[in-house]
């Protein structure tokens, strides 16, 4: 940790990211209106310090007079519950899928790769809309599809690290001791994967961030009224000559959540990881 | 070569069988694909003929068969909202998206290539950090986003260039900004550790130390082992570019096939999405296949048997 007082960058970037974490939770404290109200007066307002602004309104409103500010906190919650719990997701099954195809090899190895194989065939966003189109949208399923989906990177690097574990010495006194096959799994390779998944977790939150504001933004993510800042960027489309604020502010957030949790992930693997360091 | 290229094709069929049950499976997902086919009021024996009339009610192996029979034959059923056969209609829209996708790619090469090069030969200097800095946006801007910011920019504010639309080569240009963009980032950032690495060999140290300009070096000697990490990763960004098209074809209204996929996801159009996911999944593997023979003429090292 003592790398993070001399990277400026990295330190600037954990506390951006904890601030929106803060946010998305205590929006509702945070917020100065509710995130549904409607006001037929102040609709698509421009942000308080432009000429027109309404000073309760620091971002302005939308077409439907609702405070920007207020539904891009709540937006917040949106994007980075479906990112963290979709991750979690990933992760169990890319674990579970990596381990046992690295620690036992052969035909069950075989068999997993294959299906990853054929899985990466299909580009993740067509996938993830395919089936979001078939299921219907919400805030269960955008859930479900990113986090049944998104296995095949964590699979992947799991079970190129257990391959490699495997041959260690402590792994074969552990066999020659007796330790069951779980045991030895969940004992003596799970610890050993914990450096490698965070650095893969941290930055696939990101990436399924981005990946549910894509769905948003095509109506197939959490439906509204809940607001989602795909949604909202998509809401504004209609008003880029009148009203920019309505698409850019929250297209913004989306940039920077994605950016800090970026730089946090790379400093991340540069700490867990002295190896992986940038030439 | 001949047997490589024999195994490679097996592979790659016996992948897009895999896709083909993954799109089998992708109308039995709510357990009712009759009921997917048919208006939302559809009455339940409306549904039950339907499902007699579209065969869902045989055994599921039996259904995958004629599924499987059809698809080989180009016959993936009848667009549900246009009354067309929905490869058809994929296929016609197939073209503009190629194009968007072969003008993104050519964009992200302009970028990178010169950027990584520059990146390469002097590590650190101004241009390195700039390409730092378009890497980390260029990864997290959503392109739908920056699509819109461009048309903010340049259709909006200063009337340059048109925001939607398909014709001439001006409305090709924002599109394949927005979709290249991250592929220019990523591409940049790799040649530049790729070239650095080679750079630093001693096969590049004797060509110096025999005379040779750095010009030749750099061209003829460095760049085409420093190209195939980036080849491989081409194949990898045409995958991400096909997903990029669908968002960035619905911003600019660009009639390729990934916004038919959006119109026909919104109508809940199954058999169209059904032949989007395999005809992308069969230009997918193509791409890859393209590349991995690439490697042979790149690199005589690699020997493809």
């Amino acid at each position: 940790m003592a790398s993070l007082r001399s990277n400026p960058v990295a330190l600037v970037s954990l506390i951006v990211m904890v601030a929106i974490l803060v946010a998305a939770v205590a929006a509702p404290y945070l917020a100065p209106y509710d995130p549904a109200a409607q006001s037929l007066r102040l609709r698509l307002r421009p942000p308080a310090w432009l000429p027109g602004g309404e000073p309760g309104y620091l971002l302005g409103t939308d077409a439907l007079g609702r405070d920007m500010l207020t539904r891009i906190l709540y937006g917040a919650r949106v994007s980075i519950l479906v990112g963290v719990l979709a991750v979690a997701i990933q992760t169990l099954i890319g674990v579970g899928v990596g381990l046992i195809a690295g620690f036992y090899g052969g035909a069950i190895d075989n068999v997993f790769m294959r299906i990853a194989d054929v899985q990466q065939a299909i580009p993740f966003l067509v996938l993830v809309v395919a089936v979001a189109a078939v299921l219907g949208p919400s805030f269960v399923n955008t859930v479900l599809i990113l986090g049944v989906t998104g296995w095949v990177t964590y699979g992947r690097v799991v079970r190129a690290q257990v391959l490699s574990l495997v041959q260690q010495e402590y792994v074969t006194a552990s066999r020659a001791l007796g330790g069951r096959d779980w045991r030895i799994m969940l004992l003596h390779l799970l610890p050993n994967l914990v450096a490698p998944i965070t650095v893969v977790a941290t930055l696939t939150i990101s990436a399924m961030i981005l990946i549910e504001a894509s769905l948003s933004f095509l109506g197939l993510g959490v439906p509204p009224p809940t607001p989602t800042w795909g949604g909202m960027v998509a809401d504004g489309r209609n008003y880029l000559v009148t009203a920019w604020w309505v698409s850019v502010f929250p297209g913004c957030a989306i940039f920077v959540t994605v950016l800090v949790i970026n730089l946090v992930g790379d400093w991340l693997r540069e700490a867990l990881d002295p190896t992986l360091r940038r030439g | 070569m001949k047997a490589y290229i024999a195994r490679r094709l097996l592979y790659a069929a016996f992948v897009l069988l895999g896709v083909s049950i993954i799109v089998f499976f992708l109308v039995r997902l709510t357990g009712d694909p009759a009921g997917l086919m048919m208006p939302l009021d559809a009455t339940a024996e409306d549904v039950a003929r339907m499902r007699r009339a579209l065969g869902f009610d045989r055994p599921l192996p039996i259904q995958y068969a004629d599924f499987l029979i059809r698809a080989v034959q180009g016959d993936f059923g009848t667009s549900i909202r246009h009354q067309q056969p929905a490869m058809g209609m994929v296929l016609g829209r197939l073209p503009a998206t190629l194009q968007l996708m072969g003008m993104a790619l050519f964009v992200a090469l302009i970028i990178a290539v010169p950027l990584g090069i520059l990146s390469a030969l002097y590590p650190n200097s101004f241009i390195d950090r700039f390409g730092v800095v378009m890497a980390l946006v260029g990864q997290a801007v959503p392109n739908f986003f920056l699509g819109i910011v461009l048309i903010l920019f340049f259709s909006v504010q200063m009337n340059l260039l048109p925001s939607s639309g398909r014709g001439g080569i001006e409305h090709l240009l924002l599109p394949a900004v927005t979709l290249g963009t991250a592929s220019a980032a990523f591409i940049n950032r790799l040649l530049r550790s790729s070239l650095r690495e080679v750079l630093g060999t001693d096969y590049i140290r004797t060509a110096r130390a025999k005379g040779r300009s750095r010009r030749e070096i750099v061209f003829h000697h460095a760049l085409r082992n420093a190209a195939i990490p980036v080849v491989t990763v081409i194949g990898l960004q045409i995958v991400q570019l096909v997903g990029g098209a669908i968002v960035t074809e619905t911003v600019f209204a660009y009639p390729g096939a990934g916004l038919l996929l959006v119109q026909s996801l919104g109508n809940r159009d199954i058999p169209v999405i059904q032949a989007f996911v395999l005809l992308i999944a069969v230009v997918v593997i193509v791409v890859n296949l393209v590349i991995d023979l690439l490697y042979g003429w790149l690199d005589p090292r690699i020997s493809l048997t």
